[in-house]
């Protein structure tokens, strides 16, 4: 046989070897990357994500520049150096986008880590936002039925934006509010006679289920509301911009000035483009095709840009109460719950007992008991847009307390012997309870009495009550009354009682009080409401660096009358016009000055077209302007402009 | 009068010396003008800090009742001086003088007239783009275009350069006519000015300025390095290996031309090429930084303008002190040494204790200097842990920084802490003081990672040193007027890279030249590499050695980096041989590569670091010295290559 044949021979024996050991080890290895999560796609795909494309061009090359990333990353963010931190994070998600922790890690990092590396509000939000839209975005999107990252996500939204452990979390709340109210639009006002809460479940499902039912396509629009079409094109055409997030922001801007009634102010200070859109919208004034475009736009912002299902919007309203959507335990809850319930499909023999699934059931839960203690929300829209520090409330909502209380009855149920009766002590038993004082304690505040009694039955029968405390059934054998006044006093110092209190106070000082013109529980009530506050402010107010004037644990306003005025404003604002005339009617000079001019917006319009066809008096009969209004808005737009001002260091204590 | 006539006639005009004197002097005068103008202009309204500086009182009385300089007017001023430093009327000044320079070159190349046309029609390209809404590719179009434009008249104006009759020039200019005409090198440029000109397209304008403006600096001048080091390899190989294949060379070498002027005029072209493109690169990567460094900030209305009415927003602020600036460092200074009475004592303790077990024993010198060694490192790490019980604070002393004091402006303490296996969820409370007595607002501070936060140099002392102290809690005053402690958890230590106070010593202008220098005496060194290889390889082998050393050079810091999680044992924890060759392995190599790491231009350049002179030449000297000796070794190579044998194999 000649060298070259030989050498020929020898070549063709080591190539087959290598066909052969590649089928073995091939096999093998995809075995072994398929069962622990690290497979990946072997060819691009028409419809793929770029990240797919991307990784699949760099084959095995991949591992090592990814390496690469990493490495940098980790030195980047040891050294303080943050400029590239969203950049890396998107490249090293893009490929691994297989891997939740990678999407979670880089999301915690941002968010939490290089987040708190700035003392300025403006710069923490958009970290915050940063890891948000990493999780939202694209992990989930990458990897729509891991329930780790559903559950990832809800946490961040819920204990960094609803929480209170950031300096700066008082700047996020009014931020994502404004943020969602530019996209949803005012939350449904409560019909005063549909008050149950099977009315007010139907109100807030109404009011999404109007983004669901929206066309969804621009034909679908077209054939739908051919007006509404035509605005679309005026539009796109007269502002170069196409439908999506700008459009809500001037459509709301534009609800809310004219609300305001400072329709005329804001269009002379306001930029070429939104005097357009404002002449557009008075150009073509058919409210129903601008609703039918809103909601339109609505629709797709939510699916294509925060990759949200309306349709699930709707179904948790239903499952859990008037859920609004302004808040971020709402988004919390909506994560949370998608998780669990996509995450079902996932679960199996290897992964049954993963810590995930306990943990995305436990953010359900707690985002259903932030919005029991602050599902209520007020805030101001033009004072966040015209970047002031914005009046921001948030107060119990009574609506989440059956959900709340049957999530953890069901824990209770299930939690088999950790919770049994056996038990002397049992935690979620206690949690339960607590919950019930809470609650009760609450509603007995704002006068709604039946209610109180209601829960305060079921606490006082309910048979799994802790044992190991005996002076707890002294406690729950006391009247309603005297149980409400024991539960004030050993909790004060928590934040969410002591807002609950003053609310609660304020509410049933308004309700019980003015409304039916008995002065002296007003009075009572005002009184107590004004300790609480007090109180309060004594006990727990802190002043931080980040965030300035809203200091980290201030949940309410710190000045008490501008804080009680609010709370009447809203008040006023949930009733109809002939409850409203009573309540003010009876209210105090002081009161009435900061809800007058609100009224104005709100009634006068109406109120005045009734009289002039004979159906009662006019606006400024039965609301007249209190004397000093012009004094009064002085003192207010100077209060407001404090607020503004408390943005140096060193906000001095209360 | 046909087209062609026309085009035959505005030719000539262009190519007459009158009109090129006529056109030069109004180019000129228009520039000086301008630059006139812009330096005249060169600093921004200051007008705000200057009444402020006049209103406020020079003393105040602090709560111990002693009169101090006032701290407010002190800020006020520092904050002026930087907005001073700003000079926006650089953009101005430096454009100006480029384009003049440019226009100038092109009109004594005699195209006066066609080069301003080609610039119209790409002004007009991206209007006609813009306007059928596709402004993004107009943008991309426009800068691709001029980039272009002005390489191509450096390229002209570096031709004129080298025509001289010798060998050297006269490789090193035929080297450039290549370089437009192989389309090795024409990808890669094209690749370049395409990089370049979408860069800023790419900045996200919801992100903070001074990360926009890091972002560009790293990836402009990082890309720019890239795309121009990989041309100087392939290029540098072809230009060699492809005149020995196609027996070009013998052309070459039939006349009286030595191998080492052979050689040097090659590489004179590479690097001449090199610095065309770093010199174009790196002017629109300045005169876009400069125009960055002029858009508003987050918080401001208009560029210096805080929109709250602040004196400054942190943001522009961060981006005056830590980015656009050349900084320097400082790291505290021990209280002890080595060779301290206590670490002495220590050691001694120590071998008598040891003797207690182990009658006989007896360290020699070696074990001495560990043992020493050892106890030293035990008491840095114990002074730079701060337990919350017993000890509270520490104070830490930074000498050195009377230059800093002298420039007044805000310093930047960088600081990071270790604590509870650094946890995520973990934030301690930190509080810094300074021996004035003054208490900054205490601090949330993530484990692991570090902070960085401004402080004003009145803190420097006269012998310029500053005490700072750091206490492990949130220090706050009690109702009876005294100080107390609400402490963190645990100890917390700061690792040794952990503390340090940066100051500015001068502008980022000066380090910006100086970094683009040390690119270019990398690329410089690369080009050697590529004509050694190609003294002896083929073209493809020829860029796998110059490529590969290339790539060994840029990742070695990445190796350095990647080593301690590789390891020298498996994964359940045994030691493994190849593990351990393969890791030695790879640290010799990398570690070779040091100088070259180390330097790190395009980081310093993106974190504001000082490139010092200093170390300029230390990089200029070794690289040098390598590119010397791969010189004289190609040399040698070629002298022997038995050129007419190899060529066409």
């Amino acid at each position: 046989m000649s060298h070259v044949n030989r050498v020929r021979l020898i070549a063709v024996f080591l190539m087959l070897a290598g066909f052969v050991g590649s089928g073995f080890f091939g096999t093998a290895i995809t075995n072994s990357s398929g069962r622990n999560e690290l497979s990946y796609t072997d060819r691009a795909e028409d419809g793929d994500p770029p990240m797919v494309a991307l990784g699949v061009a760099m084959g095995a090359l991949r591992g090592i520049f990814v390496n690469y990333l990493w490495i940098r990353a980790t030195n980047a963010k040891e050294d303080g150096e943050y400029y590239e931190a969203v950049e890396l994070a998107e490249w090293i998600t893009r490929l691994q986008p297989r891997l939740p922790q990678v999407w979670t890690f880089h999301a915690w990092n941002l968010a939490y880590n290089i987040s708190v590396t700035t003392q300025t509000p403006e710069e923490r939000w958009g970290w915050v936002n940063a890891g948000i839209r990493l999780l939202r975005n694209e992990g989930i999107r990458a990897n729509p039925n891991d329930m780790h990252m559903h559950k990832e996500l809800a946490w961040i939204f819920l204990h960094k934006v609803a929480g209170y452990t950031d300096d700066a979390n008082q700047y996020y709340k009014r931020q994502f509010a404004y943020e969602w109210h530019n996209i949803l639009g005012r939350k449904p006002m409560i019909d005063s006679e549909h008050r149950d809460r099977a009315s007010v479940i139907k109100q807030y499902a109404d009011w999404i289920q109007a983004i669901v039912d929206a066309p969804a396509t621009r034909r679908g629009l077209a054939d739908a509301n051919p007006e509404a079409e035509k605005i679309a094109k005026a539009y796109e055409s007269e502002l170069g911009e196409e439908l999506g997030v700008r459009f809500l922001e001037r459509y709301t801007l534009y609800e809310e000035v004219k609300l305001s009634g400072r329709l005329g102010e804001i269009s002379l200070k306001s930029g070429p483009k939104t005097k357009t859109f404002m002449a557009l919208r008075d150009q073509l004034g058919d409210e129903q095709a601008w609703t039918d475009l809103a909601n339109y736009v609505r629709q797709r912002v939510l699916q294509d840009e925060y990759f949200m299902e309306p349709v699930r919007m709707v179904q948790q309203i239903y499952k859990f109460g008037p859920i609004d959507y302004r808040l971020p335990a709402a988004h919390a809850l909506y994560w949370g719950a998608r998780g669990t319930d996509v995450g079902r499909m996932e679960v199996n023999e290897h992964n049954a007992d993963s810590l995930d699934f306990v943990n995305a059931f436990r953010l359900v839960m707690q985002s259903v008991q932030d919005l029991w203690r602050h599902g209520d929300m007020y805030f101001n829209y033009l004072d966040v847009h015209e970047h002031r520090v914005a009046y921001y409330q948030g107060v119990p909502n009574p609506y989440f307390i059956p959900t709340y209380g049957s999530m953890v009855r069901e824990v209770i149920d299930n939690s088999g012997i950790f919770e049994s009766g056996r038990k002397a002590y049992r935690q979620f038993a206690s949690g339960y309870m607590n919950f019930l004082s809470d609650a009760i304690r609450f509603l007995y505040r704002r006068g709604d009495l039946e209610q109180a009694a209601y829960w305060y039955d079921i606490g006082r029968n309910w048979d799994g009550i802790n044992i190991n405390d005996t002076t707890r059934v002294d406690v729950w054998a006391q009247s309603l009354k005297d149980f409400a006044e024991t539960m004030r006093f050993d909790s004060m110092g928590s934040p969410q009682v002591a807002v609950s209190e003053v609310v609660g106070a304020l509410e049933a000082a308004f309700y019980t009080g003015l409304m039916v013109g008995d002065i002296d529980v007003f009075n009572a009530q005002w009184a107590y409401a004004r300790k609480a506050h007090a109180y309060f402010f004594s006990e727990q107010f802190n002043v931080v660096v980040a965030s300035s004037g809203n200091a980290r644990m201030e949940f309410m306003d710190r000045d008490f009358a501008f804080f009680a005025g609010q709370v009447f404003v809203n008040v006023l604002g949930s009733l109809g016009p002939a409850e409203a005339e009573l309540l003010y009617g009876n209210a105090p000079e002081d009161l009435r000055k900061y809800a007058y001019d609100g009224l104005v917006v709100r009634f006068k319009g109406y109120i005045d077209e009734l009289a002039k066809g004979g159906d009662g008096d006019d606006f400024d009969v039965i609301f007249p302007e209190p004397e000093g209004m012009e004094a009064f808005r002085k003192m207010y737009q100077r209060k407001l402009d404090a607020r503004a001002k408390q943005g140096d260091e060193g906000a001095i204590k209360n | 009068m046909s087209i062609r006539e026309r085009a035959a006639q505005l030719d000539h005009l262009q190519k007459g010396k009158l009109f090129k004197i006529v056109v030069s002097s109004l180019i000129a005068l228009a520039a000086v003008l301008l630059i006139g103008y812009a330096l005249v202009n060169n600093t921004a309204d200051t007008s705000k800090f200057t009444e402020m500086i006049n209103e406020l009182p020079a003393t105040v009385t602090n709560y111990a009742g002693d009169e101090i300089e006032n701290p407010q007017l002190a800020q006020i001023q520092q904050i002026q001086q930087l907005v001073k430093n700003a000079k926006p009327g650089m953009l101005l000044a430096v454009g100006t003088g480029v384009v003049s320079t440019m226009l100038i070159l092109v009109v004594w190349m005699g195209l006066g007239i066609v080069y301003p046309l080609l610039a119209g029609v790409a002004v007009g390209v991206y209007f006609v783009l813009r306007g059928g809404s596709f402004e993004l590719v107009g943008s991309i179009a426009v800068g691709m275009i001029i980039l272009t434009l002005s390489f191509m008249v450096l390229m002209r104006a570096a031709g004129m350069v080298l025509s001289f009759s010798h060998p050297v020039p006269a490789i090193a200019k035929n080297v450039l006519a290549e370089a437009i005409r192989m389309k090795i090198s024409l990808v890669f440029i094209v690749m370049l000015f395409f990089v370049l000109a979408a860069l800023p397209m790419l900045l996200n304008d919801d992100q903070s300025l001074r990360y926009r403006v890091q972002n560009f600096l790293q990836y402009a001048s990082g890309f720019t390095f890239l795309f121009i080091g990989l041309l100087v390899v392939f290029f540098g190989a072809a230009t060699v290996t492809y005149e020995q294949r196609e027996k070009v060379i013998w052309q070459t070498m039939t006349k009286p031309v030595a191998a080492w002027e052979y050689l040097f005029g090659k590489w004179v072209g590479v690097v001449t090429l090199a610095a065309i493109l770093l010199t174009v690169s790196a002017t629109g990567v300045f005169l876009f930084t400069e125009y960055l460094r002029n858009q508003p900030a987050v918080g401001e209305s208009v560029a210096y303008k805080p929109s709250d009415g602040s004196d400054i927003t942190e943001d522009r602020l961060i981006l005056e002190t830590q980015v656009l600036v050349s900084r320097e460092s400082v790291r505290p200074s021990l209280p002890f040494s080595m060779n301290s009475p206590g670490i002495e004592q220590a050691l001694e303790a120590q071998i008598q204790q040891e003797r207690q077990l182990q009658p006989g024993y007896n360290p020699n010198y070696a074990e001495r200097q560990a043992l020493k060694n050892k106890l030293f490192q035990d008491e840095v790490t114990k002074y730079l842990s701060i337990d919350p019980i017993t000890e509270k604070y520490e104070e830490f002393v930074f000498v050195g920084l009377g230059n800093a004091k002298a420039k007044n402006l805000p310093l930047t303490l960088r600081y990071k802490i270790n604590a509870e296996g650094n946890r995520p969820d973990m934030f301690y409370i930190l509080t810094f003081g300074f021996s004035d007595g003054t208490l900054l607002p205490p601090r949330r501070t993530g484990l692991g990672f570090s902070h960085t936060m401004t402080i004003s140099p009145e803190f420097i002392d006269s012998d310029g040193r500053i005490r700072l102290q750091i206490f492990n809690g949130q220090l706050f005053a009690s109702e009876d007027g005294m100080f107390d402690i609400q402490t963190n958890v645990n100890t917390f230590t700061i690792p040794p890279d952990g503390l340090e106070i940066s100051y500015s010593v001068g502008g980022y202008r000066a380090n910006f030249v100086r970094v683009f220098f040390v690119l270019w005496v990398k690329l410089a060194m690369l080009g050697m590499l590529a004509v050694w290889a190609s003294t002896f390889a083929s073209f493809p082998v020829a860029c796998l050695i110059a490529g590969g050393l290339f790539f060994i050079g840029q990742s070695a810091g990445f190796v350095q980096d990647a080593l301690p999680g590789w390891g020298k044992t498996n994964v359940e924890g045994d030691p493994s041989v190849y593990r351990t060759v393969i890791y030695y392995f790879a640290d010799w190599i990398s570690s070779a590569f040091k100088v070259y790491n180390d330097l790190r231009p395009t980081s310093r350049l993106a974190d504001g670091r000082m490139l010092s002179w200093g170390s300029v030449s230390r990089g200029v000297f070794t690289l040098g010295g390598i590119s010397v000796v791969f010189f004289v070794l190609g040399t040698l190579i070629f002298r022997r290559r038995q050129l007419a044998i190899y060529s066409g194999q």
